[in-house]
């Protein structure tokens, strides 16, 4: 871990914080449309997907705020994870049932589901597990952390 | 709560996430119910309206949308055009731009006219898209035939390519 510059790990936090945080607002905004997009992917029972298109954006708006501000990193990073894993199943089924649908994913209005999309989805995985196994924890406000500590 | 742990910072979150978005839907005027409700379908001809001055989407069958394309009422591909060009229902108009095909179906309709919106099949979606993108345009009669296009095909009804 100690190969990895500090400040790196800064970087990453806020780039990842900046996607979800970027991705959230369009689905915030319009949160029917998400629903449909979600909908499309048939895999929920039917009806849950509002309650997915209501609460989900939120949660991307929190942890990206999270990420960005250095509050609940720890518990930001496992939810963020968490959701990327779920992203890929959710667009790597559409793919092998050959649904040809929006990906819904809020940062590129018409983007279809795709190998690029679980690819880029893989990348920020990996963002994710660098941000996991980090060693020390800088510029995060809360909880409080004592660098000299690190 | 000791938000030293991951698990309670996750709780954290989920938690806040769950009482600010559901306080939000609800204040908003456009709010979606928390469990979506499906379209209503039509399982009648008779309940096919000329026009409809509150707007709605409704599903139809295949029965349904050949009764109405024997009827010269308007079809709409909301696939794209490189589909479009390969075949389409008869008529039907499809354009990638909103705007140019809300152009071409003032040519052909008014706004509280019935039409029929269909894409590839059932799980296309962009049929329901479009749909709700012409309804917001002011459109209010709108008939949604999800089977679509492999549905019309597969029943050898009558198709035409550009």
């Amino acid at each position: 871990m100690n190969r990895f510059n500090q400040y790196l790990i800064v970087v990453i936090r806020i780039v990842l914080g900046s996607i979800f945080l970027w991705a959230s607002f369009d689905k915030i905004i319009d949160p029917a449309k998400f629903a449909r997009s979600i909908a499309n992917y048939h895999v929920l029972p039917f009806g849950i997907e509002n309650t997915i298109a209501i609460v989900l954006p939120w949660l991307e708006l929190f942890i990206g705020s999270g990420l960005i501000l250095g509050i609940m990193v720890d518990g930001g990073i496992v939810i963020t994870s968490s959701l990327l894993v779920m992203f890929n199943l959710m667009i790597a089924q559409a793919i092998l049932r050959g649904f040809n649908i929006e990906c819904g994913c809020g940062l590129k209005e018409g983007q279809l589901v795709g190998i690029e999309k679980i690819f880029e989805n893989f990348v920020l995985l990996g963002g994710a597990y660098i941000l996991y196994i980090r060693d020390k924890k800088i510029l995060e406000i809360f909880p409080k952390t004592n660098l000299s500590d690190n | 709560m000791n938000f030293s742990s991951s698990l309670h910072q996750i709780y954290f979150y989920l938690a806040i996430s769950f009482i600010i978005s559901f306080v939000i839907n609800f204040s908003r005027t456009d709010r979606i119910p928390i469990i979506a409700v499906p379209l209503k379908k039509i399982e009648d001809i008779g309940q096919i309206n000329e026009k409809m001055s509150n707007a709605i989407i409704r599903e139809i069958s295949i029965d349904i949308a050949k009764d109405l394309f024997d009827k010269n009422m308007l079809f709409v591909d909301a696939r794209s055009e490189e589909y479009y060009i390969k075949g389409h229902i008869p008529k039907a108009l499809c354009n990638d731009n909103l705007d140019s095909l809300i152009t071409e179906m003032d040519i052909h309709i008014a706004i509280d006219d019935g039409f029929v919106v269909y894409c590839s099949d059932d799980d296309c979606g962009s049929s329901e898209e479009l749909a709700y993108s012409l309804q917001e345009q002011g459109f209010s009669n709108i008939y949604l035939f999800k089977g679509g296009w492999k549905q019309w095909v597969d029943n050898n009804l009558p198709i035409e390519s550009k």
